[in-house]
Formats: structure tokens, C-alpha cells, sequence
């Protein structure tokens, strides 16, 4: 387990918490950037843009849906 | 339709019955949904009105009532990120309700559309407007 400090809120982890992950949800909190830890192994390029790949945002000011990481 | 409050939600602000929802103890929750499952009516109240969560339904954190601190009668919250949203028919509309934790109880506060969104397996954020109305204005 690994503790994090949740930077964003994503489904029932809300921001500025404190909380106690299994290691592989951290470590995806982490590398996506929705909270703040230590990782508990190195990820080389490939397995990090992985993580990355296929997040979309939703921007209701402008109603734009972006594509992030491929 | 387009984007609106649940008239029974403004009934319950003016009878004070909601309590103060942005405080931290209070839980406001965000549901995406497809307007294929959801037709909105002024007729809902509750949470027991709204097919089934997709995913895992966002708690709301950072929220205030005055926007960015400047825009009086405006809800804000931090984004809200859906993690692996399953592949599947474009996700077009969202609510936003007060979770009691008994959908029967958990009043509805907002319901948003206008957008669209296809997801591919991946995460999906929310990013709420960072300007008047925020997400959304009483």
C-alpha cells in the first residue's frame, strides 16, 4: 500500500486527501498527475505513456473535448 | 434540453433543508450519463430518478459558492476526473446531486448537457467552467 495526497478529485478520492492505495492505483495516480507520492517502482517510457493514453477531457466553458496522452 | 437546476432542489433551498453544500462534511457527487438513459424532468428529485452510474460517481471537493471567490451565488468545485470509463456510446449529459448515501434521499442539484463525449476506455475529467456561472449560478 502507498499513501498518496490527492491532487484532483477522482471518483470517491477527493482532492486535498489523504489516502492509503494498493501500490499499482497509486503509482497510476501518480504518473497521471491526480496525486502527489512516492512511486513504488520505476516505469520506463513505454508503460508510462500507456498510463497516459486515451484521457479525454470535457471543458464545459467550451463544451471541447480534448484528447490527452495519444 | 438543456442545462438546468432541479426545480425541487431550489424548493429545498429556500426551505433550508439542504444545509450548508459546500461544506466539507456535506458530499455533492457528480453522475455521467447518456441522454439515450435519461430524459431530465422537473418532476425528479432524487437520485433514485437517474439510471444507473456508469462508473464510479465523482465526489466533489473544493467547492465554494461565490465561483473563484469573486462571483456570489456561483457553485464551484475542483475537476472531477472518471477513471477507465468502459468504451461504449457517447456520454452526453451529467447531474449533480447531493449523496445522503440512499439514492432515495440524495437530492439532485444540477443537470448539464450540451456536450458529448465517446469513451475509449480511458480516464475522463470534467473540467468545469473557471468563469460565472462555474457550474452553475442560483
Amino acid at each position: 500500500m502507498t499513501v498518496v495526497t490527492m491532487l484532483n478529485s477522482v471518483d470517491e478520492n477527493v482532492a486535498g486527501s489523504e489516502i492509503d492505495l494498493p501500490d499499482d492505483l497509486a503509482d497510476y495516480f501518480i504518473i497521471k498527475g491526480y496525486a502527489e507520492g512516492q512511486l513504488s517502482r520505476d516505469y520506463t517510457d513505454v508503460e508510462r505513456t500507456e498510463i497516459l493514453t486515451g484521457h479525454q477531457v470535457v471543458k464545459l466553458d467550451s463544451l471541447e473535448v480534448v484528447s490527452l496522452g495519444g | 434540453m438543456a442545462s438546468q437546476h432541479y426545480n425541487l432542489f431550489l424548493q429545498e433551498m429556500w426551505k433550508n433543508t439542504l444545509g450548508d453544500l459546500t461544506s466539507a462534511g456535506v458530499t455533492v457527487k457528480c453522475r455521467l450519463m447518456r441522454v439515450s438513459a435519461y430524459t431530465i424532468s422537473q418532476a425528479h428529485q432524487f437520485l433514485s430518478s437517474l439510471p444507473a452510474a456508469l462508473v464510479t460517481d465523482v465526489t466533489l471537493a473544493s467547492k465554494t459558492a461565490n465561483g473563484a471567490g469573486a462571483d456570489p451565488g456561483c457553485f464551484d468545485a475542483a475537476d472531477a476526473t472518471f477513471t477507465a470509463v468502459p468504451a461504449g456510446a457517447a456520454i452526453d449529459c451529467l447531474a449533480v446531486f447531493k449523496d445522503t448515501g440512499t439514492p432515495a434521499t440524495s437530492n439532485l442539484l444540477f443537470y448539464i448537457d450540451g456536450f458529448s463525449v465517446t469513451p475509449n476506455g480511458g480516464d475522463i475529467t470534467v473540467q468545469w467552467s473557471n468563469s460565472n456561472p462555474f457550474i452553475a449560478k442560483l
